[in-house]
């Protein structure tokens, strides 16, 4: 089996299979950041609705802590 | 650039240490295919982030959660409903290996990308918060169970820590996942305790057959069922997996093995889940209330039953735990900060380049260690009331999980198919409706009894 290339490369030459071994986005510093996706009003609604319901719910646990902190 | 070995120039992208480092990885893992058999090698070099994140989340309150589940019911309903809800974990935690295979990004940075900052930053809110109360009962659980082998508080802790430091202090991706799997392993010895807790194998083979006893419908159940269900679907699961999984340099050739990778998980998680339940099931057959235990107290109720040996092990069960769901827990905040500031987030990175993420990870650990010591700390109350924020707050995050794995801009090929769909639309239904539950309960006590 052959040996994996030893880590203290570090030319461009002796570099050139870590650009085999990865992907465009898999390069740290490389990333293109992606656009942003359309939101339509339906998920929009969604999303606010469920913004609320957690909201909601954390008041919820903060009441029920509360109650058991003061039987 | 900051940090690269190589500059960038208009043909070539910069190199940096984390980027040499994972083409190392993905060098064995590209030797490993041409091989006779490769699949095992495969299976080797790309399990991790789907077992880490399933036995991570056999955490210490899930732990307890199946605890005081077997000590209150017994043999019955609440087994193979441990085996649903992994179920639902497989189901929700396979579509975060087609995003980070296909995206090579981690789950925060992606809903920042995709959804804007308004809705990212609401998205790391509920994380933040989640994961620090989380840490938080982590610490008490490993407090608890090296307090059962006479270890003080303080010194608990602080071996905690030193523990993931030591981890993360590595350097090195390959090292640290090594590590924590190793660590991960010690969650199965709640299997010889169910084993020393004598279990009728007839009244099992009932209980999975026909989900029978089932528990009579009263707040402790509705609660028990709650924690159970938080037990297995967070939202840091979501953030860890993916994003460990990018860290790995998980590609999509890879995507049949991230599979496996997150089904064997889910498969030794409820087996530790389930055997955590069987082994406390000696206290309901003794009538012993376990409603108000904490962990070691689990171990020295047990102890009559499965002896000074199981005691033990439960003991040390619960420390794993606890140590193991830090490490991930706190990692999973460490990749969100770097990920949506935009800052080196890579455990391949050294201390000089990653030490926004380093800091991040020790902080949160830290912080939750440092919460734990105060004196007087409603400390119970966060333990109850954890897995229950944890389904309260999951439903906005498989609606994410699940518009960004329908965008075909993104994904192409690996988008959702209309199966995957169902399943996940069918789990966020569950969940929300199993908070609705608590939260008409909460509100209207009268409705349920007591």
């Amino acid at each position: 089996m052959d040996k994996l290339p030893p880590a203290h490369m570090n030319t461009e030459h002796d570099l050139a299979w870590v650009r085999e071994a990865l992907e465009p986005d898999q390069f740290a510093e490389s990333k293109v950041p992606l656009e942003r996706r359309r939101l339509g009003p339906g998920l929009l609604v969604l999303l606010w609705v469920l913004r609320i319901y957690v909201i909601l719910m954390t008041v919820l646990i903060a009441y029920q802590v509360w109650q058991a902190l003061h039987p | 650039m900051a940090h690269t070995i190589i500059p960038s120039s208009p043909e070539i992208p910069p190199l940096t240490s984390e980027d040499l480092k994972r083409a190392r990885d993905r060098l064995r893992v590209a030797r490993a295919r041409g091989h006779r058999w490769g699949w095992l090698s495969l299976l080797w070099l790309l399990i991790g982030p789907g077992v880490l994140v399933m036995l991570g989340e056999n955490d210490a309150p899930s732990m307890l959660s199946y605890a005081a589940t077997g000590a209150t019911y017994g043999p019955g309903f609440f087994l193979p409903f441990i085996l649903l809800t992994f179920l639902m974990a497989f189901i929700v935690q396979e579509m975060t290996v087609r995003l980070a295979a296909t995206t090579h990004r981690g789950h925060a940075e992606l809903i920042f990308e995709r959804f804007g900052p308004f809705w990212g930053t609401f998205a790391l809110f509920d994380l933040a918060l989640g994961n620090l109360m989380t840490l938080v009962t982590e610490f008490i659980g490993i407090r608890a169970g090296l307090g059962f082998f006479g270890v003080p508080p303080l010194l608990a802790v602080l071996l905690a820590l030193s523990v993931i430091v030591l981890v993360v202090l590595t350097r090195r991706y390959w090292t640290w996942e090594r590590l924590s799997l190793a660590l991960a392993l010690f969650n199965l010895v709640f299997i010889p305790v169910a084993v020393l807790a004598h279990p009728d194998p007839q009244q099992l083979v009932k209980a999975f057959l026909t989900g029978r006893p089932f528990p009579s419908w009263d707040k402790t159940t509705l609660l028990l069922l709650l924690a159970d269900i938080g037990a297995t679907v967070t939202p840091w699961m979501l953030f860890f997996q993916q994003s460990a999984a990018v860290d790995k340099g998980v590609a999509r050739q890879d995507i049949a093995y991230g599979r496996l990778d997150t089904a064997l998980g889910a498969l030794l998680a409820a087996i530790a889940g389930i055997a955590t339940a069987i082994a406390t099931n000696p206290l309901f057959f003794h009538h012993i209330n376990a409603s108000s235990f904490a962990g070691a107290d689990f171990a020295r109720a047990l102890q009559p039953y499965v002896g000074s040996v199981g005691a033990a092990l439960f003991a040390l069960g619960i420390t794993e735990a606890g140590l193991l769901a830090a490490i991930t827990i706190a990692s999973s905040s460490a990749y969100a900060f770097g990920e949506v500031t935009r800052q080196p987030h890579s455990l391949n990175r050294s201390l000089r380049e990653g030490w926004p993420f380093y800091c991040v990870l020790l902080l949160a650990a830290g912080l939750a260690a440092a919460l734990v010591l105060i004196p007087n700390a409603p400390l119970e109350f966060i333990v109850l009331i954890v897995n229950v924020y944890a389904v309260l707050s999951m439903p906005p995050a498989l609606v994410f999980l699940t518009v960004l794995v329908n965008d075909r801009d993104i994904m192409g090929e690996q988008a959702n198919g209309p199966l995957a769909n169902l399943l996940s639309v069918t789990v966020t239904l569950f969940i929300c409706l199993a908070g609705l539950v608590y939260g008409i309960a909460t509100v209207f006590p009268g409705l349920l009894p007591s």
